[in-house]
């Protein structure tokens, strides 16, 4: 299947066997000629080879980006959301073929690639394309004679770096707003996923001026660093791990730059008793907002892997958890039918067999999945896990550990405080999901959880135009809003007098 | 100067310290940093990378290399002994051995047994000297 998935990819895209960088509008090799061998989660075989960068490349990018920056900082807005829809219309006409390259290079379903992961993603560049058009500045008169005119500036030249999870969507996320916002990018993506966006390059790549977006892959270390580190940069966005985003941080503060994070969470999924008041359309609902772990094979910062049932309906809503769990179909990611995909790495494998361990260690009961999954054919070696639920308490590992993982751990509650104390006791406050038919309860629920996204009656939605970012450690700034343009300009603000005569100081 | 509490709950794999030692030998002076509990990772950096401070706690030593966590973390870590070991796949964020196709990683064990360490005696030893003068306790 992989094989004529490929041969059906390469007739219409360019696949690759080995990527260069992308910088200046050109693929240009890495000068130390090294390169790291790429494989696909689907089979756990080789899919290409890529860059493997060090700072003198990110030098080049910067060179590219630096040259281009004047120019496309005078490119009016209109000009510029023509081209960001003009790479939307273009991704679009190719949306199912870009699915399958992020099937191949993460392991995701290609159900979810086609419904959720490319039309976000494309959906991104024509948010930002109206937002730019829209946007003003502003005028105050200060007095008769003082006029104080606001415009808002690029930055320059930007460092992007992004995680694996969503590699196209993690990239359009944080590209569409920089480049709207009329700046110049560098970007460094996963070294565990680093094909997608250069299959995107490959398409999108000649619509951008030269220079305006360079792609640079290779390990953190190596090429990631050199970037974030770097003087040449305005501003740095990273989405990844907490250490790492905290030298990123120190790194910005050497250069006096600002810097957006994005650090992962730990997040609840609570279901009030109302929930169950009905065998209902919402109750059904309700029912696959707990399955919800299982998106992205729980390869998400937002996964809702803590659940917390209200004791009241305990036992009724488990056992239609578990049926609904159930039925979430394994199989080959590129098959249409499977729900569920091959985790990014062996290595991701491991750790949440591991955690399964751990929570059967612990005490937790197993209520379903809990083994490794074999998935036959040429996936037999591939990275696969059945869909978990483990049942026990909230002081366990389970409960307080990121599996990263398709597994829920779920426990009972009794009260409402006893619900948002949970739900609270985390360093992290990213995403949380309320279940409940009280309007009330859901609002003050709300507004009483620390996470900067709390999903009411509903889950893993990621519509632009609602803003998206952590409370507490889980990080600093929002995306996916207009308020991202903010984030990626500055301020001019030109102080004007009409008045001839002297103040009288000097 | 403050001094760090004897009794270090960190224990290594041979896999950890051969790791450790091939690092040291490419890079020089080196620090390890855990990165959450959340999605644990450990990162290992130069010994000046990171900058230390109010926020941080010395653990214990793999070989001579410092150990540190964040003081958000501690009471969630106290008690069992703590394990570093290696793993299989690419490291996380600029981690030295992420090109090395493994990385570190911190477990504890299942508290089942008597805690062996208290986090309140190691926080109130007060924040860790300077890496670069740091030293190693009595393993």
């Amino acid at each position: 299947m992989i094989q004529q998935a490929l041969n059906e990819l390469s007739q219409q895209i360019r696949i690759r066997p080995r990527y260069d960088n992308f910088i200046g509008g050109q693929w240009v090799a890495p000068v130390k000629g090294q390169y790291f061998t790429n494989l696909t989660p689907v089979t756990g075989k080789p899919l290409c080879d890529v860059a493997r960068s060090t700072a003198e490349d990110i030098e080049l990018a910067l060179d590219a980006a630096h040259k281009a920056k004047d120019a496309w900082a005078k490119t009016s807005p209109a000009e510029r959301a023509r081209i960001l829809n003009k790479i939307a219309d273009k991704m679009e006409s190719s949306l199912k073929l870009l699915a399958m390259v992020e099937t191949l290079d993460n392991g995701k379903p290609i159900r979810e690639t086609m419904a959720a992961d490319l039309p976000l993603a494309i959906d991104h560049f024509r948010y930002f394309a109206g937002c730019v058009r829209a946007q003003e500045g502003s005028i105050a008169e200060i007095d008769h004679d003082t006029v104080a005119y606001h415009f808002h500036e690029p930055l320059g030249v930007v460092g992007q770096i992004i995680p694996w999870n969503f590699p196209l969507l993690m990239a359009c996320w944080k590209l569409a707003p920089a480049i709207a916002a009329g700046n110049c990018v560098v970007l460094k993506p996963a070294e565990q996923t680093p094909m997608s966006i250069m299959v995107l390059m490959d398409l999108v790549g000649d619509i951008l001026p030269p220079g305006v977006l360079n792609v640079v892959n290779g390990f953190g270390v190596e090429a990631g660093k050199p970037l974030a580190q770097n003087k040449r940069i305005a501003k740095i966005a990273f989405t990844g791990e907490t250490t790492t985003g905290r030298l990123i941080m120190q790194y910005a503060s050497e250069n006096i730059i600002p810097c957006t994070l994005e650090l992962g969470g730990k997040s609840p999924n609570i279901f009030f008793g109302d929930v169950a008041a009905a065998d209902d359309e919402f109750f059904d609902k309700a029912l696959e907002g707990f399955a919800m772990f299982a998106l992205n094979q729980g390869e998400v910062c937002t996964c809702p892997s803590r659940a917390l049932v209200h004791e009241s309906i305990y036992d009724r809503f488990m056992e239609r958890a578990i049926a609904r769990v159930r039925k979430i179909k394994q199989g080959h990611p590129l098959d249409a039918s499977t729900m569920i995909g091959a985790q990014a790495s062996n290595d991701q494998l491991e750790k949440i067999l591991s955690y399964i361990k751990i929570g059967r260690d612990e005490g937790a009961r197993v209520l379903t999945g809990g083994e490794r999954a074999i998935v036959d054919g040429e996936t037999a070696e591939g990275f696969y896990v059945q869909p978990t639920i483990l049942e026990g308490n909230n002081k366990m590992r389970v409960f307080q550990e990121e599996i990263f993982g398709p597994v829920v751990s779920v426990t009972r509650f009794k009260t409402d405080e006893e619900a948002l104390a949970i739900a609270n006791d985390t360093l992290y406050g990213l995403g949380s999901g309320i279940w409940t038919r009280d309007g009330t309860r859901a609002y003050r629920f709300g507004r009483a959880i620390q996470a900067g996204r709390v999903w009411t009656n509903c889950y893993h939605l990621y519509p632009a135009h609602a803003a998206f970012g952590g409370y507490k450690q889980s990080g600093i700034g929002r995306e996916t809003h207009k308020m991202m343009l903010d984030h990626y300009q500055q301020t001019k603000n030109m102080l004007v007098s009409y008045s001839p005569k002297a103040l009288g100081f000097f | 100067m403050a001094t760090v509490v004897t009794a270090t709950p960190l224990t290594s794999t041979p896999a950890a310290r051969d790791l450790i030692g091939a690092l040291r030998a490419e890079h020089g002076a080196l620090s390890l940093h855990v990165s959450g509990r959340y999605g644990v990772s450990v990162i290992c950096l130069k010994a000046d990378e990171l900058a230390i401070g109010s926020r941080d706690v010395l653990i214990g030593h793999l070989g001579d290399v410092p150990l540190y966590m964040m003081t958000s973390e501690i009471k969630y870590w106290e008690g069992s002994p703590l394990i570093i070991d290696v793993s299989r796949g690419i490291g996380h964020g600029f981690s030295l051995e992420g090109p090395r196709g493994v990385h570190f990683i911190l477990t504890k064990r299942v508290a089942t047994e008597k805690p062996v360490w208290d986090a309140d005696a190691i926080l109130a030893a007060g924040p860790p000297p300077s890496i670069q003068s740091g030293s190693p306790t009595d393993d």
